[in-house]
This record gives structure tokens, sequence and C-alpha cells, in this order.
């Protein structure tokens, strides 16, 4: 597996680096889609109480991906089984990349904690009060 | 003007999350970009292009935060951390930001991010600068990597250009890298 699918922080210089393998490269598209979930699992373990921040970071890592595999002009959903919705890490996976904010994939995430098959820990951090009308943050 | 403000560098939203640090710290390297502060990014860009440096210290090891206030002031600070029951700030490496998210329990200090360069409070756009080093010389970017502020939040390609204006009104000249 290359190692330029290894990175902290996208760099554009990366990010295209990446996606030019991975679009003369269908194979190569499957190891760094591979490689970005067993990042994620490390992030949002299958079981546990997950912090916010880890939902953040996660949701980075998501925007990140799209951001290649857009660049790449790839579906990104023919290398990534769709993960479980139902789980905490298919919840930020699939939402970041449908261009749901980190508000609406936390809220959801409260809502579901408990009644799915994840538990979040929002006691953890302090919600900010909800947005005024001015605040509103516009649909995704 | 606010809708002036707010077609220029997006509405402003309350940040999701905040850790308690971020709203009772500021960054001790928190600054307002004026035509004197940019000085210190031109600087440190100037240095970043020396081929003889020592070391990619610092433009490679810390990420430099940045965001619109609700006024359309921009901040910008190193990312730091607080140690927890303590005053004391640090700047924050990014690898170990990056290991911070790893651990399974909490790493004895907390992240000080982008709300923390506004109170807490509600901001516009958001991101980090960083110089890109896959490229000889290093490039310097402005993007809108900020969970909080920055993506997913109806920001738009044209509002991020805007900010890139605004530095570069005072020197500062930095590619646009949007998210």
């Amino acid at each position: 597996m290359p190692s330029m699918f290894e990175y902290d922080r996208l760099t554009p210089s990366r990010a295209r680096e990446i996606a030019e393998a991975i679009r003369a490269d269908p194979e190569a598209a499957q190891a760094f889609a591979d490689k970005t979930v067993e990042r994620l699992a490390k992030i949002i373990p299958d079981d546990g109480v997950v912090r916010a921040e880890r939902l953040e970071e996660a949701f980075l890592i998501a925007v990140e991906t799209r951001k290649i595999f857009s660049a790449a002009k790839l579906d990104i959903w023919k290398f990534f089984e769709k993960p479980r919705a139902r789980s905490l890490l298919g919840h930020v996976f699939i939402s970041a990349v449908d261009g749901r904010s980190l508000r609406e994939i936390i809220g959801d995430a409260q809502r579901q904690s408990g009644t799915s098959e994840f538990r979040f820990d929002a006691a953890t951090f302090k919600e900010k009060q909800k947005p005024t009308s001015r605040h509103k943050i516009p649909a995704a | 003007m606010t809708d002036f403000l707010d077609a220029r560098f997006g509405l402003c939203v309350e940040p999701i999350r905040l850790n308690g640090a971020e709203e009772t710290h500021l960054p001790s390297t928190l600054f307002h970009l004026s035509g004197e502060t940019a000085l210190c990014l031109t600087r440190l860009i100037e240095m970043s292009r020396v081929q003889s440096k020592f070391s990619h210290f610092p433009f490679d090891d810390f990420a430099i935060l940045w965001v619109v206030n609700e006024k359309g002031e921009i901040l910008i600070a190193l990312e730091e951390a607080v140690v927890d029951g303590s005053t004391k700030n640090f700047p924050l490496p990014k690898n170990l930001a990056s290991a911070y998210t790893e651990l399974g329990r909490p790493p004895g200090y907390s992240k000080l991010g982008h709300p923390a360069l506004v109170g807490g409070a509600a901001a516009r756009i958001a991101g980090e600068i960083i110089c890109d080093l896959g490229q000889n010389p290093g490039v310097w970017y402005i993007n809108n990597r900020s969970g909080r502020y920055g993506i997913n939040v109806g920001r738009t390609p044209k509002q991020l250009a805007n900010a890139a204006a605004e530095f570069a009104q005072l020197g500062v000249h930095l590619q646009t890298d949007f998210f």
C-alpha cells in the first residue's frame, strides 16, 4: 500500500497525489478506502463510549476522503461498503460525505444514543444553547 | 452591515460543542489580523522559503487556526492546549493532536480549537493556514478545515476567497483550498 495514503492533515499536494493514484488504479482506490476505514475504526471503535471530539475528528477525515474521491472523479460509494447506518461510524461517515453538518451529526447521535447500536457520551461536553434564527445553519 | 458580513464570510453559527477550556482560555498566541500583525505571517512565510533552513519547524509542526468573528474581524492563533486544572497553555504539535483523539482516556490536557479564538461564541467561516511542503518551495494555503465553523454549514469557495483577500490586502498571499 502506498505510504502516501498515510497522512495526518490533508495538504493540497497530498490530495492531488492520492487522487491521481486512485484515478488510475481501482485497486489503489480500494486500498485507500480500506486504509481510511481502518483509521476511522481506531477513532470510533465498535464498542465503548465515544467522546464528541472523536466524532469531529472522524467527520474531518470523512470530508477529506470525499474531497479526494471527488478530485479523482470517482464514486466514493463504489469503494466503501456503505457502512451500517445504525453504527456510529457509519452514521458519521455517511452523514459527513452527504454534506450534513457536525451539529446535525452530533444531534442525531445524541438522539440515537442508547436506542441504537452505539453509546455516545454527550455528557462529556457542555452543549451550547440552540442557535437563534439569525444563526440558523442552512440546510445541508 | 450584518447582511454584508453574512454574504462575505457566511452566517454566524454557534459551535455544536465546547470543551470547558475553550470557553475560559484564550490561546496565548491569539491576535487580530491587522497591518502590524500581518507582518508576523509574512515573515513566517519568508522564513519557510529559506532553502538552507535547519528544519521544517515550525511551519509543519503546528496548526495555525483562523476564524472570522461576528464583527467580521479575523483572529489567528496556533492550535494550543491547556493542562487540565491549570492555566498553562502550550502550542499543541500536530502529531500530538492526532494522537489525542486516538487515546481511550482524557490525555490530561484540553485542546483549544477554533471556538477558543472567539471565547466560545458564534463565528463565521474558519479554518487553517498551512504550508504545503509537498511542493518546493512550500506553498501557503488558507482552508476552511474547521469541524465547527467551516464545513457543511453553508460555506462557499467565494467566502473562503473573500477571507484570503483580507489577508492579501495586508501582504499575506495565500492560495485557497476549499473542503
